[in-house]
């Protein structure tokens, strides 16, 4: 007969810690007499919406959350959520970063202002907030970091050249800034940020029809894809791997459906198409089909708000989660500022591509107002979704 | 051409004796080199009482991995496992989970450690808010008034 409890316990992992409490039979266990790394498995098992209460729970709990053994064992689990943020401004206050949470958009008060106009990609749980303006004559070089899972910021060296309405986009772990600069003449018209060496690059690029402000951009396939301002007619693409700035494929079906309110789902370039010329209002430039070229409509979307059609061209996507497109839309126009009640609806379509025909088919998931005010019509800057 | 299967015997801290195939002992790492370090037939586990070691063995019996003809291995379908799963949980109050949470990680038993620790998540995540979490949960608050509005307030909007 051996006695376990004698034998060298092999638990390098967990640090002998669970062994020293002997179990009595008699009264209950309570969650907080475990050990504190077999709490860790436990709460990061809970999503993130719920970690502020988890952390008003006790010391002990606020002090797992913030630790980063627990953000460790998270991503040891490979506990991914995607989690919407949205840069909404009341004009002329400066946005503000919102949260999507419990089906309400919630202004996240730890975060400072943004400037208008800032270029905005996201890496894992950080959102990078690069140039942009706080006000109509000035350029900012500023690039700010938000990191989602504390809800806090620090900034980040500054761009070689000032910045607003930029195009941005995340190939092998870079950030490329696309445009944006006051002149035309700009040296530095692609610079790009390391994230690893914190530093701005830039080489020297001939780059003829490069658009001057940007209203959407996008990634497909390692590509940077910028809509111009002038929207029927500039579009780039630039591939930062053979450096090359290509015009807006003239000829091609991009032109004119395109707008500002779009994003890249599974390699697709989804957008509104606010006259159903093909029939349906939510449309994709499919990437992966041969005959390249073509908008082809996403099938089986019903039951949108109204104001998604009125104000389509004020709407703003974002890609949450695989193949899940999340549309922000106001119920009013931000052009005017009418009296009573104003909304944000926030409309969930998961995509589906059929592996017989290629057809794309969109379920609509849940179509609800997540925000209201009274005051000032909020405009919808933009939405991104964050990994945490 | 079968091999007799091999039993082992376990025994609890208040020593109630378990007797198991071996492919059982298996499922928990810890035990799996104990038997293989030392042949005794008997095995004394201190840190677990009768009533939680019931449980385990209970689990590591219904997850056994059957090694069938043409070295497949499987066990019970998923799905029927996932429902057994499912009622193994509803049955059990939170005291025997946290018990068999400490078990799991002393016996090394990976597959319940996490069953048991996403059944405590999911607890949690039910909840409305965090005075229910303290309710169920039985946590009793250590903050002072003054830090609980400060965790409030960074975390404001998560609170309505």
């Amino acid at each position: 007969m051996v006695e376990i409890s004698d034998i060298p316990v092999d638990d390098g992992v967990n640090g002998g810690a669970s062994t020293k409490k002997p179990q009595e039979a008699k009264t209950s266990t309570s969650l907080e007499s475990l050990p504190i790394d077999l709490l860790e498995q436990i709460v990061a098992r809970v999503p993130r919406s719920d970690h502020p209460a988890v952390s008003v729970l006790s010391t002990t709990f606020r002090r797992l959350i913030a630790s980063p053994g627990f953000r460790h064992m998270r991503s040891q689990l490979a506990i991914t959520e995607h989690v919407l943020y949205a840069l909404v401004g009341f004009p002329p206050r400066l946005p503000r970063w919102y949260i999507l949470y419990r089906n309400r958009l919630r202004r996240v008060i730890t975060l400072p202002p943004m400037p208008y106009g800032a270029a905005v990609v996201t890496i894992g749980h950080e959102i990078y907030v690069i140039g942009g303006s706080n006000n109509e004559r000035s350029y900012l070089p500023n690039v700010t970091l938000v990191d989602c899972r504390t809800h806090t910021y620090r900034p980040l060296p500054s761009m070689r050249v000032a910045r607003y309405r930029a195009a941005a986009g995340v190939v092998d772990g870079k950030i490329y800034v696309i445009g944006g600069c006051r002149k035309r003449s700009e040296r530095d018209w692609v610079e790009w940020f390391d994230p690893e060496r914190q530093v701005w690059l830039a080489r020297k690029e001939n780059l003829f029809y490069a658009c001057k402000e940007f209203v959407t951009y996008d990634v497909v396939k390692e590509k940077i894809y910028g809509l111009g301002e002038d929207h029927y007619e500039c579009l780039n693409v630039y591939d930062p791997r053979e450096c090359t700035l290509q015009p807006g494929l003239g000829e091609s079906e991009l032109r004119g459906f395109l707008h500002a309110s779009s994003c890249v789902v599974d390699d697709m370039l989804c957008t509104i198409d606010v006259g159903c010329m093909v029939g349906h209002p939510i449309i994709v430039y499919d990437g992966e089909d041969p005959g390249s070229g073509v908008w082809k409509p996403v099938r089986g979307v019903y039951g949108l708000p109204p104001c998604l059609y009125w104000y389509a061209y004020e709407s703003k996507m974002a890609n949450v989660g695989g193949r899940k497109l999340v549309i922000l839309v106001g119920s009013q126009s931000q052009l005017w500022n009418y009296y009573g009640d104003k909304y944000i609806w926030c409309v969930e379509i998961a995509l589906e591509r059929s592996q017989e025909d290629g057809e794309i088919r969109g379920r609509v998931e849940s179509v609800e107002v997540v925000f209201k005010t009274t005051n000032t019509t909020p405009t919808i800057e933009l939405c991104r979704a964050v990994c945490v | 051409m079968e091999n007799e299967k091999k039993m082992i015997t376990l025994k609890s801290s208040d020593d109630v004796t378990f007797e198991v195939e071996e492919a059982v002992v298996l499922e928990s790492q810890f035990l799996s080199h104990l038997v293989q370090d030392c042949p005794a037939p008997e095995h004394k586990i201190k840190e677990v009482t009768g009533k939680i070691l019931s449980k385990v063995v209970e689990y590591c019996e219904k997850h056994v991995v059957v090694v069938v003809d043409g070295g497949d291995s499987s066990s019970s379908s998923g799905d029927d496992l996932k429902k057994w799963d499912d009622k193994f949980i509803k049955e059990m109050d939170l005291s025997t989970v946290y018990d068999l949470i400490a078990a799991a990680n002393y016996l090394n038993i990976q597959a319940l450690l996490d069953l048991m620790c996403q059944r405590v998540a999911d607890v949690i995540t039910a909840c409305k808010d965090h005075k229910e979490i303290r309710e169920t949960l039985g946590i009793v608050s250590d903050y002072t008034a003054e830090e609980e509005a400060e965790v409030l307030k960074e975390n404001e909007w998560a609170f309505d």
